[in-house]
């Protein structure tokens, strides 16, 4: 089979890639030091330019700048950010636009190590589990710590055991700039063209799209309404509960006819859905229009009583 | 008829109570002149006095619903806002005219500053409109604990901490104040009935003093205290307006204005209902409202100690301005060091309030990403763009 | 406002009213009654308006859907015995008799008082004044003035479901 040739190739390239990165590092490491301390000073002058007269005004202390963000504070990321090695300080910006920086997922969560050190060997410490480059059999793994249901799904699909883990998590989702799962991820370049037609990989999005996108929608329309003040917990919690089944059910399946299965149930859900949606909307604008009633009223009264006032002798 | 009948009623009544004197010297009080210069600054004072009159009958329409202990208050308020007919108006009403009611009070005390209007022979307006100000913040503290949500709880927790600072009975004032070591259903009764039987009939009395005294005395003139006051027909013949119809109509489309972006402030921006208090998890950035946020801001800066008593010698110094401030001039103009003193305390105030609302939080600002610390002070935690931040979070809920 | 015009006056150049040109300032006496008016009228309906959700919120409030619906766990009722519970605000009284589950409003229509299930007699009968209802919800003995309302009941495998 294709996919399976294909795969030892991309295991030797892993291999390769491995040997290379690691040996990147060992031959950067004399640089690093030096470079994030230039990077942290450029930080901090930076930030006093541009916020002098904040700084006047909190008479603070210099000891007072321990930030208590854990961002600032792990030395993974504040290391390898100004490292001049673009394999080592890419991985750190990248991450800096994923999904997993407002999650607060930090490197030793994939990689192991010790974030709390700045001596390099006791950050790279194999005994503190770090790996720089994960076994790719084992990615699936890492990633189900938290993405349990996807790797449930993952492992028996035909890309999991019967694919040989191929392709894995971070093939499709990225490894370090993970963004948020959305259907184009279905088609990749370069990843699913080896093996799919393009034609069987449009049905696959054209069925994400058609399970997801609506409870998308009422989640978004939800939130509005919400802000507009108009309760909304009915709404989200069935929103919730066709997207879990959705992702219980159909991610990471990869059969298309246990999809087909899953979304025509969901559909069966979406009217009442969209009813609802639609009722709190009629009511925030019932909240508008009754407020505006108010609103002209007292503006009409205001215009009245400036009329009568210029009116009166001596005005 | 209608006429006569209500003449007759009128006769009755005057026999039995001589009515007719009070309503005589209601009158007179009434159409009394007031100076020229009164402009529209001079009706933040009546929008205060509104504010509190609508509060009154918005704080009872809730208190029909509203069940005050720690394992109902939230249900109750939820249930205003989402089950009651127009109990989201009534609930809105009720926060944002609280926060309304402050900014104008505020706003009122820095506008009688700047005219001089605490002077000789009103110092005795400018205490009772002192304890108006105390009674109204109270008002304010207590009432933020009621809907019983995690902003009201930690608000109130960070708010009352700050009592523990005074020195030798502090640890006493806190524990007596929260009824016990930490907020909790005890907190809240009493904060409830401070809230709706002492403070009220407190601010009712003080307000009746207050406005008999103005009314007596009249509005402040501009001339100093040296010069003698205008009598009313002098006043009069100066050009002066009677109180009633001119300056009240003034006052009625201030107040009607404030009302209307009132309700455009409700129908746009409503204030939300926050996760039910949970007293074992705090949430990051705990701030009290806004009204506190330079106070609270201030002490960050000091020791315990020294911030507490430095604190209550400004309030202390706020309350007895009037006797310690004696000079004669009453414009702004004319007493350079008074006013400029008062500037810099207003614009303190704001910025303090600015460094405590940016402080614990993030912000990206040309392309760095800060982190404001406690004390507003900031810090890079890296040069990139926003990240990439889903727009539909929440969804992984698949535990 | 037409009405509160007045012809032209020596000393009065005034405004251009658009209609007739030449037409001057309104006499103020008028122009105030006129305006009195309209305060009176604008007050009415500024008054109706803020007293319709004052009113409208002390009426009592339309039940939170929950509670149209009440669930019994079957096993929690065994065969003979009887449960009170709070349905659309009432209390509703279920029963599993012999010859199945029977839910009725529990208010007796004699004086309102709450109608409890005597497992000897198989009646419902009222504390107050010894009214007595068959399992059929029928008047059986007492002052009783009418039967009692059965309510809509449903039974799954292992629920009984009071309401729709």
């Amino acid at each position: 089979m294709s996919g399976r040739a294909s795969y030892r190739a991309r295991a030797a390239f892993r291999a390769r890639a491995a040997y290379r990165a690691r040996a990147a590092y060992r031959a950067r490491a004399a640089y690093r030091a030096r470079a994030s301390y230039r990077a942290r000073a450029s930080y901090r002058a930076r930030a006093a330019l541009i916020l002098i007269p904040l700084l006047i005004l909190s008479w603070t202390t210099a000891d007072s700048a321990e930030a208590q963000l854990s961002a600032a504070t792990n030395n993974c990321v504040s290391c390898h950010a100004g490292l001049d090695d673009e394999d080592m300080s890419l991985p750190v910006a990248e991450w800096q636009r994923s999904a997993h920086r407002p999650a607060d997922i930090y490197c030793q969560d994939c990689h192991g190590g010790n974030p709390a050190t700045t001596v390099e060997d006791e950050a790279h410490d194999v005994e503190m589990d770090f790996v720089g480059l994960p076994d790719p059999y084992v990615v699936h793994e890492l990633c189900g710590e938290c993405h349990q249901v996807q790797m449930e799904n993952y492992v028996p699909s035909p890309h999991g055991l019967e694919g040989d883990f191929w392709p894995n998590c971070v093939d499709c989702h990225a490894n370090h700039e993970v963004v948020f799962p959305q259907a184009s991820l279905i088609s990749i370049p370069d990843n699913c063209e080896d093996c799919h037609e393009q034609a069987i990989m449009d049905d696959f999005i054209a069925l994400t799209d058609r399970g997801l996108e609506p409870i998308a929608e009422f989640r978004r329309a939800a939130e509005e309404i919400r802000s507009a003040g108009v309760p909304v917990d009915q709404i989200m919690a069935q929103a919730t509960l066709a997207r879990n089944a959705y992702i219980e059910q159909a991610s990471h399946v990869f059969v298309l006819e246990k999809m087909v299965a899953v979304v025509d149930s969901l559909e069966q859900v979406f009217p009442d859905i969209r009813k609802e949606v639609d009722a709190a909307r009629t009511e925030v604008d019932t909240r508008r229009r009754f407020g505006w009633m108010f609103i002209g009223l007292f503006l009409l009264v205001a215009g009245v009583i400036w009329l009568y006032r210029r009116s009166l002798p001596g005005a | 008829m209608i006429r006569r009948l209500s003449n007759e009623v009128y006769n009755w009544l005057d026999d039995r109570t001589e009515i007719s004197v009070i309503i005589d010297f209601c009158r007179r009080q009434l159409t009394k002149p007031v100076p020229r210069h009164l402009n529209w600054l001079f009706s933040f004072g009546t929008v205060t006095l509104m504010f509190f009159l609508s509060q009154a009958v918005s704080g009872v329409f809730l208190m029909i619903y509203y069940e005050a202990s720690a394992d109902t208050a939230y249900e109750s308020v939820k249930y205003i806002m989402e089950q009651v007919r127009f109990g989201w108006l009534m609930r809105q009403v009720h926060t944002y005219g609280a926060n309304f009611m402050i900014a104008f009070l505020l706003l009122h005390s820095v506008r009688v500053f700047f005219y001089g209007g605490y002077k000789k022979p009103r110092e005795l307006t400018w205490l009772f409109g002192f304890g108006l100000l105390v009674v109204t913040l109270a008002f304010g503290f207590t009432g933020y604990l009621l809907p019983w949500d995690q902003l009201s709880y930690w608000g109130t927790t960070v708010g009352t901490e700050i009592a523990a600072a005074t020195p030798l009975i502090g640890e006493y004032l806190l524990i007596l104040m929260r009824g016990g070591e930490i907020i909790s259903d005890v907190t809240l009764t009493r904060f409830f009935v401070l809230h709706v039987v002492l403070l009220p009939w407190a601010f009712i009395a003080l307000v009746t003093v207050h406005l008999v005294l103005i009314r007596y005395k009249g509005i402040s003139p501009l001339e100093g205290t040296d010069v003698p006051e205008k009598t009313p027909e002098e006043l009069k013949q100066a050009g002066g307006k009677p109180f009633y119809p001119q300056h009240v109509m003034k006052e009625a489309i201030v107040v009607l204005l404030v009302l209307a972006s009132m309700i455009f402030m409700i129908i746009y921006y409503p204030l939300p209902l926050h996760e039910k208090a949970d007293p074992f998890n705090t949430p990051v950035g705990v701030k009290p409202e806004w009204y506190f946020l330079s106070s609270y801001q201030a002490l960050k800066y000091l020791p315990k100690t020294i911030g507490i008593i430095g604190s209550g010698l400004v309030v202390l110094a706020i309350c007895l301005l009037p006797f310690w401030d004696r000079t004669p001039a009453r414009t702004p103009a004319r007493r350079p060091l008074a006013t400029s003193l008062g500037i810099l305390f207003v614009v303190l105030n704001i910025a303090l309030a600015l460094l405590g609302k940016i402080s614990e939080t993030e912000m990206t600002f040309m392309g760095t990403r800060y982190h404001f610390d406690i004390y507003g002070w900031p810090h890079a935690i890296g040069t990139v763009e926003e990240p990439a931040v889903p727009q539909d979070t929440g969804g992984e809920g698949t535990e | 406002m037409s009405s509160s015009q007045k012809p032209p006056g020596p000393a009065a150049p005034g405004k251009q009213s658009g209609k007739t040109p030449g037409k001057t300032r309104p006499d103020p006496v008028r122009r105030r009654r006129f305006l009195q008016r309209c305060l009176g009228a604008l007050g009415g309906i500024g008054s109706l308006m803020a007293v319709y959700p004052l009113i409208r919120y002390i009426e009592p409030p339309p039940e939170a859907e929950g509670a149209n619906r009440v669930e019994i766990d079957r096993a929690s009722l065994p065969l003979g015995t009887s449960r009170t519970v709070i349905y659309r605000g009432r209390p509703t009284i279920v029963v599993n008799t012999s010859d199945g589950y029977i839910a009725y409003n529990a208010v007796c229509p004699h004086l309102g008082c709450v109608v409890k299930w005597e497992g000897g007699t198989q009646n419902l009968i009222c504390p107050c004044h010894g009214g007595i209802f068959g399992t059929d919800g029928s008047v059986q003995g007492g002052p009783i003035p009418g039967p009692l309302t059965a309510v809509e009941l449903s039974v799954t495998d292992d629920k009984i479901i009071v309401g729709v």
